[in-house]
């Protein structure tokens, strides 16, 4: 047997498995099914509205803006930036303007005042319409400062960072080589054109963007990664799988590559973390097929209460199963973590990026080729608005010294929300090494003590006995009722307990 | 005019010598069917004359079969004859008989010459060796046969390979053979269908390659156009010649068969795809076999001398299967890659035993060995000669001719085929001795010679029936009497469509179309589209409905249109159809139109709307520009205003099924009022006159806006249009261009250069836009001419400096991006170490009388830059020469540029061009022509 076409054949498997893995399975009956009952529920509090598409244009948004103007801009997988005139007002009478063409898969769309800053898989250009009638004429290219030259090779663009900056996470070359430059990378890219790596350690992003000034990405489950996480891009960081740290001579900056990981059955994140300084583990991980199989761009409400009451909180839109997620971040002991819930299902399509309108609607869209997609139209555009009624929620999970702290968005009803028996907890966390995804391992299951609910009946502290620092905490409220006596629209969350505060 | 004779004097005599054509007055015992075309005529004049035919009328057909006799028979091909009798006696071309020994058996040829009446029952070739005693004649074959074979390669029989014949039965009862020949597949239960041509046993005329040769190019051969040909490809007519030549099995060593793809085991058919059978000379790999995974499964008979126990020893890499008599003997099917052996004991009788060997290749190394060890056989390979492939020992010709024998020289005279007249017809086999004088047409007694009731021995033998003699008697005298006319257009028309039979699949007038058995065999690729999408279309006013350049590429060069169509238009040969397309045109008489008062431009943009999925819907079912529809894949509906005659054009569409009858079309102008009222105020002329005239600008025409919704194909209409993505040669930062005047190219933006320039059709994106959009795209159009990896722009340290490697983009190297013009055509900006480029291409369309339409390249470079040796290459490759209208780079390119520089590198010629910089700016201006310029 020939070695070479051995390997050869040994990576083309492997791609195969990330395909069939990444999404769970290749074949669209054996995704988890939906729950119409649940997404009808939904309904009452979030209701999905279509935009629809112009024939004339095969619409399969990669990401978003909105202008200043109040247009609602759209990157797509096949190279065009439309503006789109209404998108946040009657669906039926919107202008869809076609701005820029020819572009190479828009993963990253931010407006800087006068000119349109696209990530393309290629470059990241900026964008003009020098003589203003509404179509671009000008591509200037700022930065192609990074290696291209694989199949799954994507390249995600940010919003700008405080300093006006672009950050673009490379994807790896597959999901196990970095062949070329910085693939594996978060580079941060100047309005002058300077090209500075900042992170390694990436596998296959997908999406990217500032929360809390700083910057953060998703990334999906496969090697060194167990399961779908959102990571925080600190600056030197290393995100996790070591094949890029190829490059790191391409960075002096950053000095010597970080230590390897562990690997193996032994591999666990939060042991490696103590080890190796640069190791960032995931802020919040989005435990899989549980939450999602393959979660993508991200938005922060900053609606002020247009959106409900999640102000402040993240809502990460899903490839896979068609669904929005919400995860509310916390910074413990210098370190990012946090909860996540199941928010909203029955999307149209598989999602790829997600905005907010000033109206506070959430704008989600993306597309179903090309992986198993749970919706059922190849294109989608939709926007996800609050019908003013509140649901009854687990509105944060925090962690506390000896637990959690929980607050819903409706007072509770004090003998259900004070009975240990309304709540089931386990904690896991997963194998840290080079194989493809993990299950969940190391289980235990701690004891549980509701007390001091606060006044206003919103707020209680479940103690948890005991923490596990580096594990996944899921909690089920399956008993907790309203003071109205109905029953939580998600009675779950997952919390990722990187550190535990001190006393 | 003088070209319609020769046109009319073949198509008269469309039957073919050889095969089973036959004029009205052949030898032909009563109640044998006669051929196709025979009857059609019959019918023709059973239609032209209603009942009792008068005197003059049955003289008339008298003539006119004798006529038809004497161009079959060739009459003037001895006989000189008067130049106004040419459209009359126009004789039918032989068969060309150059290449003969590469697909005819010589025994068979020598048969032909010997006994012609036997050899081809229905021939037209006369008997010349009459007046022989039999050795003589079998001495003068032998002659006849060296004179014609003596360079040919050894006639070779190829083992049937019916994986191919399978194929070839599909194609040939779908292409439009079984339009003139019956079905071979026992569909028609009631038998042979009356009026086909039969062919005969081809087996024993035929080898593969030569039965197949003449089925790709039947005209080159039979230049008559009577056996047309179907546009077959080499594959297809390979596989109809298998099929053909079916049924006769050639005894080898043992037969094998070859499927493509993977299996998981032996049992596991699912990918599995049968390519080959043939035959083999035992179990080894010696067989042709593809690159991939593949399966041989080899049959046969083991002759055992000793009965007794035979134990048999298998090595394989990666499977196989040994089954003796039907019982698995030895299984090495397990699932796991690589080498493996195996071993198994049969008691065997003496005698044959059927034995099949099954082995499967997966990837890389590829092994098979077959041992056995038995009673008077020590272990060792089975011997061929305990090995054959059929047990009955089937034998390829079952009748073996009987002259084969005791004959082997080649003797005689070599003249032979000249002094006998051979050349006369044949006339494609030089000679160099003159045939003996003979008397012209206008001489000649109808009553002596060929045509006398006891012809002489020196006379050619035509076995003339005494019907057929009679009128060929008739149609002499008429002719030596100047009585006959030059037939008119409409009597032209009829005569070409009846003897080429193009009334098998067309009708005319109520002639002809397709009936009765053979309808079952015209079919279609996509069944949604009914028989329209089966059935040939009409001829009716077909000089009214088609362009006179359609109908031309059509008739002469049997152009297709309808790619659901299962069947094929034939090509007939120019000399013999091309009449027809004056003669429709004077018969049909097409109607002219008054020109559309909008003008150009409104009627541009409202034949947009309308074809488009928000106007009258055109696109939801037709084809665009090749661009799939929604729905059906009904006809393409860009080349219609270049197929199409524009009153026509609006006479269908103001009423489809009054013209069609069987027409899928919907009215989409009801009652003449339009489904899209508020385009051109719903007014039906002017709006039929903008799809019309927006479909006529072709290719620039800017696509319907529905269309890009079901369409991965960039068009390129009135605008440049510009792509990113993946290229294939111009890398995965390419940048392709597509300008209007069709010129396309591409430039990589990582290795800063120009990279590929090819014209027509733009891109493809399917590759990106489908599934995972893995995968590089290639340009679409042709002519492409692919510019050499390397760096485009160098400073060399000295003027005959080599020139760089390609090592990829340098360190100061930039690409800074693009802006368009006002026609969205991009100027590139880069930076190629200190020297800034700024890079536009236009597209210049041709000049009348001038140059063809070609790329201008204006660069503007700007410094500074360190070498005072700075340049720019244009071309490397074999040659590049200095001419008049530029430097002509290979065959590929012809460049102009002012100050180039040919210089020789590393035993290649390059195209240079100075850019000297320092600290200043130059410009360059460079033309590109695709092609060589005399």
């Amino acid at each position: 047997m020939n070695t070479q076409r051995t390997y050869a054949m040994l990576r083309a498997c492997l791609l195969i498995a990330l395909v069939c893995t990444v999404n769970g399975v290749n074949a669209d009956d054996s995704l988890p099914a939906p729950d119409p009952a649940l997404a009808e529920r939904e309904a009452e509090f979030y209701r999905i509205v279509d935009l629809p598409l112009p024939d004339e244009y095969f619409i399969e948004a990669g990401s978003f803006d909105v202008l200043p103007d109040g247009r609602l801009a759209i990157g797509t997988r096949r190279g065009d930036v439309f503006f789109v005139k209404g998108a946040f007002d009657n669906p039926y009478e919107t202008e869809f303007e076609q701005f820029a063409t020819g572009l190479h898969e828009v993963f990253g769309l931010a407006w800087n005042g006068k000119e349109m800053i696209a990530t393309q898989q290629c470059e990241v250009t900026r964008i003009a319409d020098l003589d203003g009638d509404g179509v671009a004429d000008r591509y200037a290219t700022i930065s192609d400062g990074w290696g291209f030259g694989g199949e799954h090779e994507f390249t995600f663009g940010s919003k700008f960072d405080g300093d006006g900056n672009t950050w673009v996470a490379c994807c790896l070359t597959g999901s196990y080589t970095s062949e070329n430059k910085f693939r594996g990378w978060a580079i941060k890219i100047a309005p002058d054109g300077t090209t500075t790596p900042m992170c390694s350690g990436i596998r296959s992003p997908g999406g990217i963007g500032m929360i809390d000034g700083e910057m953060f990405y998703v990334e999906s489950q496969g090697p060194w990664n167990g399961a779908c996480s959102l990571k925080h891009l600190r600056a030197g960081g290393f995100m996790g799988h070591p094949v890029s740290f190829t490059w790191y001579p391409e960075a002096p900056h950053l000095g010597k590559p970080p230590a390897q990981p562990t690997d193996g059955k032994d591999g666990r994140m939060h042991e490696d973390r103590k080890r190796i300084p640069e190791l960032m583990a995931p802020a919040i991980v989005f435990p899989y097929r549980k939450t999602c199989q393959s979660a993508s761009g991200f938005a922060i409400d900053e609606s002020g209460g247009k959106f409900g009451p999640f102000t402040g909180q993240l809502f990460i839109a899903e490839y896979t199963l068609s669904l929005v997620m919400r995860a509310d971040l916390e910074k413990v002991n210098g370190v990012y973590q946090g909860a996540v819930f199941p928010f909203r299902q029955g999307f149209a399509s598989g999602l790829l990026a997600a905005t907010f309108s000033p109206k506070g609607q959430l704008i989600v869209g993306g597309t179903s080729r090309g992986w198993p997609v749970r919706g059922r139209e190849p294109t989608s555009i939709e926007r996800l608005e609050w019908t003013g009624k509140t649901p009854f929620e687990v509105l944060t999970m925090r962690a506390a010294p000896d637990g959690f702290r929980l607050t819903f968005t409706e007072p509770v009803d004090p003998k259900t929300a004070l009975d240990p028996a309304s709540y089931r907890m386990e904690t896991f966390t997963h194998h840290y090494w080079r194989f493809y995804g993990s299950p969940e391992i190391d289980q235990t299951r701690p004891g549980l003590e509701p007390v001091e609910l606060s006044a206003d009946g919103k707020s209680l502290l479940l103690r948890v006995t005991p923490l596990v620092p580096g594990h996944v905490h899921e909690l089920h409220l399956p008993g907790v009722r309203a003071k109205s006596g109905e029953p939580l629209l998600h009675p779950v969350a997952y919390y990722t307990l990187n550190e535990v505060p001190s006393r | 005019m003088i070209r319609w004779f020769s046109t009319l004097a073949a198509a008269l005599l469309l039957t073919a010598c050889d095969s089973s054509a036959s004029g009205p007055a052949d030898p032909r015992p009563a109640g044998k069917a006669p051929a196709t075309e025979v009857s059609s005529n019959d019918a023709a004049l059973a239609t032209a004359v209603d009942t009792e035919p008068s005197a003059e009328e049955l003289r008339a057909r008298e003539v006119a079969a004798g006529i038809r006799a004497m161009q079959q028979r060739g009459c003037i091909h001895c006989h000189e004859h008067d130049p106004a009798d040419a459209p009359l006696l126009g004789a039918k071309m032989a068969p060309r008989l150059s290449g003969l020994g590469k697909r005819a058996n010589p025994d068979f040829l020598r048969h032909l010459a010997v006994s012609p009446f036997a050899a081809v029952p229905s021939g037209s070739m006369p008997d010349l060796l009459r007046g022989l005693t039999a050795d003589e004649r079998s001495s003068a074959a032998y002659s006849l046969q060296h004179t014609l074979l003596q360079d040919s390669p050894p006639f070779v029989r190829t083992p049937t390979d019916f994986a191919a014949a399978e194929r070839g039965e599909v194609l040939y009862h779908q292409v439009g053979c079984v339009s003139c020949h019956d079905p071979q597949d026992g569909s028609t239960e009631s038998g042979p269908i009356p009026g086909s041509h039969r062919f005969p046993d081809l087996v024993q005329k035929y080898s593969h390659a030569g039965l197949a040769a003449l089925l790709r190019d039947p005209l080159a051969i039979r230049p008559s156009g009577s056996m047309p040909s179907l546009q077959l490809s080499d594959r297809e007519a390979s596989d109809i010649a298998h099929y053909l030549h079916r049924g006769k099995h050639l005894v080898g060593t043992l037969r094998y068969e070859l499927e493509r793809g993977h299996r998981r085991d032996f049992g596991d058919t699912q990918r599995v795809r049968r390519e080959r059978t043939g035959l083999a000379d035992g179990f080894n790999l010696d067989v042709p076999h593809p690159g991939g995974d593949y399966t041989l499964t080899f049959d046969g008979f083991l002759t055992v001398e000793s009965a007794g126990d035979f134990t048999f020893y298998l090595d394989v890499d990666d499977r196989g299967q040994l089954f003796i008599d039907d019982e698995l003997v030895v299984d090495l099917d397990d699932r796991k890659k690589g080498a493996k052996q195996g071993q198994g004991t049969v008691t065997l009788s003496s005698g044959s035993h059927a034995i099949r060997l099954r082995y499967f290749q997966w990837v890389d190394d590829a092994a098979l060995t077959l041992e056995y060890e038995g009673p008077g056989a020590p272990r060792g390979p089975i011997s061929g000669d305990h090995l054959t492939s059929h047990s009955d020992n089937m034998i390829v010709f079952k009748e073996s001719l009987p002259w084969t024998t005791g004959h082997s020289a080649a003797t005689g005279d070599p003249q032979l085929f000249a002094k006998l007249g051979c050349a006369q017809c044949h006339d494609d086999v030089s000679v160099d001795t003159a045939y003996r004088t003979v008397k012209t047409i206008r001489e000649l007694n109808p009553t002596a010679g060929c045509l006398a009731d006891a012809p002489p021995d020196n006379a050619p033998y035509y076995k003339l029936d005494p019907e057929t003699r009679t009128s060929m008697r008739a149609a002499l005298t008429a002719v030596q009497a100047g009585e006959l006319k030059t037939p008119t257009p409409g009597q032209r028309i009829d005569h070409t469509l009846r003897t080429l039979n193009c009334l098998a699949c067309h009708d005319r007038d109520g002639n002809g179309g397709v009936t009765g058995p053979r309808r079952l065999f015209f079919a279609t690729h996509d069944e949604d589209l009914g028989d329209e999408a089966k059935i040939p279309p009409s001829l009716s006013d077909v000089g009214d409905k088609l362009s006179e350049d359609w109908l031309r590429r059509v008739i002469v060069d049997g152009a297709m249109q309808r790619p659901y169509m299962t069947t094929r238009m034939p090509r007939f040969g120019r000399d013999n159809v091309d009449h027809l397309v004056a003669d429709f045109i004077a018969v049909d008489q097409p109607k002219a139109l008054p020109t559309p008062t909008d003008s150009p431009t409104v009627l541009h943009e409202a034949g947009r709307e309308l074809v488009d999925t928000r106007g009258l819907q055109c696109i939801g079912c037709h084809q665009f520009n090749r661009n799939p529809s929604v729905g059906m894949q009904a006809l393409d509906l860009m080349p219609m205003p270049h197929r199409l005659r524009r009153e026509w054009f609006h006479r269908f569409l103001r009423n489809p099924t009054a013209l069609k009858a069987s027409t899928l079309m919907p009215d989409v102008f009801p009652h003449g009022k339009s489904l899209a009222p508020d385009i051109l105020d719903g007014d039906v002329t002017r709006q039929i006159d903008a799809i019309w005239t927006y479909l006529a600008q072709g290719r620039k025409a800017v696509p319907p806006k529905g269309l890009s919704q079901q369409s991965a194909e960039l068009i390129v209409g009135g605008r440049t249009v510009l792509y990113r993505g993946k290229l294939w040669e111009a890398g995965w930062r390419g940048i392709a261009v597509g300008y209007p005047e069709q010129l396309n190219i591409a430039f990589d933006a990582e290795e800063l250069r120009l990279s590929l320039l090819w014209k027509g059709r733009f891109l493809n994106a399917r590759a990106h836009w489908n599934s995972q959009g893995m995968g590089r795209i290639h340009p679409l159009g042709h002519s492409t001419v692919v510019q050499r990896h390397g760096p485009a722009i160098a400073e060399l340290p000295a003027a005959d400096a080599l020139w760089p490697e390609d090592e990829g983009r340098q360190s100061e190297d930039r690409f800074d991006g693009y802006t368009f013009d006002k026609e969205r055509r991009p100027t590139f900006r880069y930076r190629v170490g200190g020297v800034t480029v700024s890079d536009y291409f236009q597209d210049v369309p041709a000049t009348e009388g001038g140059d063809a339409a070609h790329l201008k390249r204006t660069l503007h470079f700007s410094g500074p830059s360190t070498s005072a040796h700075t340049f720019m290459r244009l071309w490397v490759g074999q040659s590049v020469q200095e001419t008049d209208a530029g430097y002509q780079c290979d065959d590929q390119l012809l460049v102009r540029v002012a100050g180039g520089q040919i210089r020789e590198s590393r035993g290649e010629q390059e195209l240079l061009v100075p850019v000297p910089l320092f600290d200043g700016e130059v410009d360059v201006t460079v033309d590109y022509f695709w092609g060589k310029r005399p």
